[in-house]
């Protein structure tokens, strides 16, 4: 065709253009719908937790776990060997990975370095993005506005989910992927849309990056939605199995993705499958490590072990027990399913954490407990939703359209909202206010919060401190001297060995990043064989009982003591927190 | 505007140009050169990947799919009815010319408004005396002889077709087509209601053999998820939407207005839906289906398939000619679509070889050479695209079946990647053909569902 006849076409006005006409009121009615109320809950939490978290830096409370993802995302840009398989296999690697954008700021920030401030960031916009997302769990159960936000602040608020919103762990980044899974849970059992089931599987494979216990939610909730769609859809069985089957693979396979994307390159870059389990710096090792300590906390036998558990998450949510059998009994008698997502998700994190304590595979900590907390309060919400909300997501074949949604079943509908009112809302919200002090309490408890108490004790109430506790606070400064000492000392590149799964917190601290040569190095192995033929000038260890997994002393026992035969102690520092001495050794001299 | 010529002379300028830049390069720094390259089509990768999930994200909110309920279509009196023209163009189809008889006559729609027009060329004796056999005295369809002449393509003979059509709305249906009954009522409906904006609904189309072998599996899926998410979310992003071959229906005096098809473009149906857009028409997908025989065979699959994929890179390089004027007439978003969606389609399948080829000789060795041609971000992006975009796009199948509720497909939409190579076969096919014989139109035969032994044997065309 000629371009005479393009011209001669009545042209309509440019695309671009109309597009922009049209966008106008798109934004209006946008920002006048309900994100906004999301949006104000992020800001105003995520300010709430970034201040937090800036305090309790300053004060010193500082958790390790939390530094130590800091260091591995530092390691893959700023180490001597900058390569993505620094990040390290031991731990999931998602935390560490969506810090990268953020640490080329430590020029301007150096704190985001220095004490892992970065990590602690993240952890306070991922739980604010969580409380979002709990927000938007109640929407869908059909809670009133006033009662949902009542709800979300007191999850908001509670001293546990304030205290892992500033610690810079992942548990906050494990509880926002659940809480997606949940919501979008919510949203598949009453509406059935297969996108619902992509949300929720993405972000169960996502959840399984931050950390590998959402193993056990990714096979829960891949059961739970085949067998609905086995149970409750229309045709014949065969049909229905194969729907199954499909829905099962729709919101299981981004998790087995996941799962096996991690497995594979662990075995490519390191030659094992799960270094987590495996390695000598992994979980199993280290819970075998400490195993006297665990259980001198939690006691030898599996009794003394599950009435441990039962006081951890009664710690958290002392009700969560009546919680659990109202919010059973109400939706069995309303044949509410929607009440089962939240059990499904987050309960069975719980189980699989629990369980891996009783069989002593695990620290035990406060922390695995966390999930306890939104599950509590998510059987509120299923516990208060109004009934006329039951009626339409139920699940089951399709009411015809001709069928009102909500007939009065019987005359008891307005006695049970009366009941509802006046006696099911205090009841279950004096349940989640309890929570607060006495978790409060359980977290200066030295028996239930063994990794939090004496941090937080020494650094808030200095009076019930003991001096154990006060060793805490001074997590960093031992490792701050050693790296302001080796700074001094102006080294050339590559002159400093060290195990960085230990002397991670130096490597942090020093401005020359450039001079160790650490774990994640792809000539570390051979190194830690030869020092002295590699060019490496001193080596940094740790006092071994405290780092009993040392690849440096493990290469050459008696290296702390006496120098192993290859070096010379030249200097120590003397341990003032809980990590114990440092020596720096002079190869061959 | 015709793809007559694949190259304007400009293009065939800033093509050597290209080339004597590319080869000085390669002379001056082959290791600075392939890296430049390298980086270059990790980037294009990515932007398509990204691009293809964006649009299924948007396309599978199903805002964009044009939904007519049957009672609205059945409410339709005969007079508020517009006189309809179908064309059906058939060439060498003895064998399922009666089928045409049989699934038009099954549309719902007042014969005195409808005006049905076979297409079929002069010389071709068989087909046309088989459908003088099979038609009934009193039906409303015309055979029209197209005269024989260069180029002999499908939108010649729809070109001269349209001249005598009387409809206002027109539409083409290939003869194996069984298009659902009340789609013209619904397309009458739907475009009444886009108002004048809207210059053509495509219906999806499917597949009424999806369970003859692997292959038809994996093109219904494939075609679920094109017609379905993928078009759907071209409308959403403001992108030309590549009409398909069948099925649409189009204001008739605007089709006219634009000269209608490009008769040496071999998907020219794709190209008119850019040019719709370009000139600020919107096009809708309509939920209705039209069910096509799927090509079950593999010879036959490829040369259809690189059929597609070179009428996909002419129409590129048609609207390239002038590329100020299209970007400035698709805007930003409509021109990413026409480069991601319309280039990128094929050529990502042409390259696809070389890059699995790489990773597995990666994986297997660790040639240092490898290593070279990879600067360390570019390496990472192109192994994040190769892992996650691969299992993407095999979870997009999964979605798809689950969608279009058919999870007998999800077998098959798993094997996916095995479908991936015969793409790619086709795409170096079309890649070489482009070059060699541009307008050779690789003819699909149809009714290969049928039993084999009834059909003709299909002679051979010749190329242009």
């Amino acid at each position: 065709m000629t371009t005479e006849v393009l011209t001669s076409l009545p042209r309509r006005r440019p695309l671009a253009r109309r597009r922009l006409l049209r966008a106008r009121p798109a934004i209006a009615s946008l920002l006048a719908r309900r994100p906004a109320e999301g949006v104000l809950l992020f800001v105003v939490f995520s300010i709430g937790y970034i201040t937090v978290a800036g305090e309790m830096v300053s004060h010193q409370i500082i958790f390790a776990d939390a530094v130590s993802r800091v260091a591995n995302g530092y390691f893959v840009l700023f180490s001597r060997d900058p390569h993505l398989p620094a990040v390290g296999f031991v731990w999931n690697p998602l935390p560490s990975l969506l810090l990268l954008p953020v640490l080329p700021l430590r020029g301007v920030f150096p704190v985001l370095v220095r004490v892992g401030f970065a990590g602690n960031l993240e952890s306070a916009l991922f739980m604010a993005g969580a409380v979002v997302l709990l927000s938007g769990c109640l929407a869908r159960l059909g809670l009133p506005r006033g009662l949902r936000l009542v709800l979300v602040t007191l999850f908001a608020l509670h001293p546990m989910i304030i205290t892992y919103a500033c610690s810079g762990e992942s548990e906050a980044m494990l509880l926002f992927f659940l809480l997606l899974t949940v919501r979008s849970l919510l949203s598949w059992l009453s509406q059935r849309q297969p996108g619902q089931l992509v949300v929720a599987g993405l972000a169960l494979g996502l959840a399984y990056m931050s950390r590998y216990e959402a193993v056990a939610p990714a096979l829960a909730v891949t059961a739970l939605v085949a067998s609905v769609t086995l149970l409750t859809g229309r045709g014949s069985w065969s049909l229905r199995f194969r729907l199954a089957l499909n829905d099962a693979a729709l919101v299981g396979l981004p998790f087995l993705f996941a799962f096996g994307l991690w497995a594979v390159s662990s075995r490519l870059l390191v030659k094992q499958w799960f270094p987590t389990f495996s390695s000598e710096y992994g979980n199993a090792a280290q819970v075998n490590f400490g195993k006297s300590n665990i259980t001198q906390a939690t006691g030898t036998d599996l009794l003394s072990a599950l009435r441990y558990a039962a006081e951890q998450l009664t710690g958290l949510e002392p009700l969560v027990l009546p919680l659990l059998i109202a919010a059973g009994v109400v939706a069995a008698r309303r044949r509410d399913w929607l009440a089962i997502a939240a059990p499904a998700v987050l309960g069975s994190l719980l189980a699989f954490n629990n369980l891996a304590f009783l069989v002593g595979a695990s620290f035990g900590w406060l922390r695995f407990q966390i999930a306890v907390i939104p599950l509590a309060v998510l059987l509120s919400g299923a516990l208060l939703r109004p009934p006329q909300h039951t009626g339409n997501t139920h699940i089951g074949p399709a009411r015809p359209p001709s069928e009102p949604a909500n007939q009065p079943v019987e005359n008891s509908t307005a006695t049970e909202g009366r009941l509802r009112r006046l006696v099911a809302v205090p009841l279950v919200l004096l349940a989640l206010v309890a929570a607060v002090p006495v978790s409060a309490w359980t977290l200066t408890s030295h028996s239930l919060a063994r990794e939090e108490t004496q941090t937080m004790l020494a650094a808030v109430s200095p009076g019930l401190a003991n001096d154990e506790d006060r060793r805490h606070l001074l997590i960093n400064q031992t490792e701050q001297q050693v790296a302001a000492d080796l700074d001094a000392m102006r080294l050339p590149d590559s002159t400093v060995l060290t195990d960085s799964a230990f002397a991670f917190r130096i490597v942090l601290a020093s401005t020359h990043a450039t001079q160790f040569i650490i774990t994640s190095d792809t000539d570390f192995q051979p190194t830690v064989t030869d020092p002295a033929g590699h060019q490496v000038r001193y080596l940094l260890v740790p006092e071994p009982d405290k780092a009993p997994s040392d690849a440096l002393q493990r290469a050459h026992p008696g290296l702390y003591e006496k120098g192993g035969g290859i070096a010379t102690v030249v200097r120590t520092w003397r341990g003032t927190s809980l990590n114990g001495d440092w020596r720096l050794l002079q190869v061959g001299a | 505007m015709s793809a007559h010529t694949v190259l304007s002379r400009g293009q065939r300028l800033v093509g050597a140009a290209v080339l004597a830049l590319l080869v000085a390069a390669l002379v001056y720094s082959p290791q600075g050169a392939l890296r430049a390259v390298m980086a270059l089509l990790t980037l294009v990768y990515t932007l398509s990947l990204g691009y293809r999930l964006v649009l299924v994200n948007r396309g599978l909110r199903g805002e964009h799919l044009i939904r007519i309920s049957d009672e609205d279509a059945l409410d339709l009196t005969d007079e508020e009815l517009p006189v309809y023209s179908v064309l059906v163009p058939a060439y060498k189809e003895p064998d399922v010319i009666a089928n045409v008889i049989g699934s038009l006559a099954a549309l719902t729609y007042p014969c005195s408004k409808l005006d049905i027009r076979l297409l079929l060329e002069a010389d071709d004796e068989q087909t046309i005396s088989a459908a003088r056999r099979s038609l009934p005295p009193d039906a409303p369809i015309t055979i029209v002889l197209v005269p024989p002449g260069e180029p002999r393509t499908k939108p010649k003979a729809c070109n001269f077709g349209l001249q005598g059509a009387t409809g206002d709305l027109v539409t083409i249906y290939d003869a194996e087509d069984h298009p659902e009954p009340l789609q013209l009522r619904r397309a009458v409906l739907a475009l009444r209601r886009l108002g004048n904006d809207f210059a053509c609904v495509q219906a999806k189309l499917g597949y009424f053999n999806a369970r003859q072998n692997l292959i038809t599996r994996w093109f219904t899926v494939e075609y679920a998820n094109w017609f379905g998410i993928l078009l759907p979310g071209l409308v959403a992003v403001g992108a030309p939407v590549p009409l398909g071959g069948t099925s649409n229906h189009f204001r008739a005096d605007l089709l006219r207005a634009l000269a209608a098809w490009d008769p040496h473009n071999v998907t020219e149906d794709a190209d008119l839906g850019i040019r719709l857009t370009r000139l600020g028409y919107s096009i809708g997908v309509l939920d209705s289906l039209t069910e096509e025989e799927a090509n079950s065979d593999f010879v036959n699959w490829v040369k259809q398939r690189s059929r597609w994929y070179k009428g996909y890179l002419q129409t590129w390089l048609v609207h390239m000619r002038h590329p100020v004027t299209v970007h400035r007439e698709l805007g930003l978003r409509g021109a990413l679509g026409l480069h991601l969606f319309i280039a990128g389609t094929p050529l990502t399948t042409f390259l696809n070889p070389v890059f699995w080829t790489l990773v597995l000789v990666w994986f297997v060795q660790q040639p240092a050479w490898i290593a070279l041609l990879f600067p360390a971000g570019i390496f990472y992006l192109a192994l994040t695209c190769f892992v996650i975009g691969n299992a993407a796009i095999i979870y997009t199948n999964v979605l798809t079946t689950r969608v279009m509720h058919d999870p007998g497909l999800l077998g098959a939409a798993l094997l996916v990647p095995l479908y991936w190579v015969m793409m790619s076969i086709a795409a170096v096919k079309a890649v070489f053909q482009l070059i060699w014989a541009p307008s050779y139109w690789e003819k699909t035969s149809h009714g290969l569902h049928l039993d084999r032994t009834d059909i003709a044997p299909l002679a051979p065309q010749t190329p242009t």
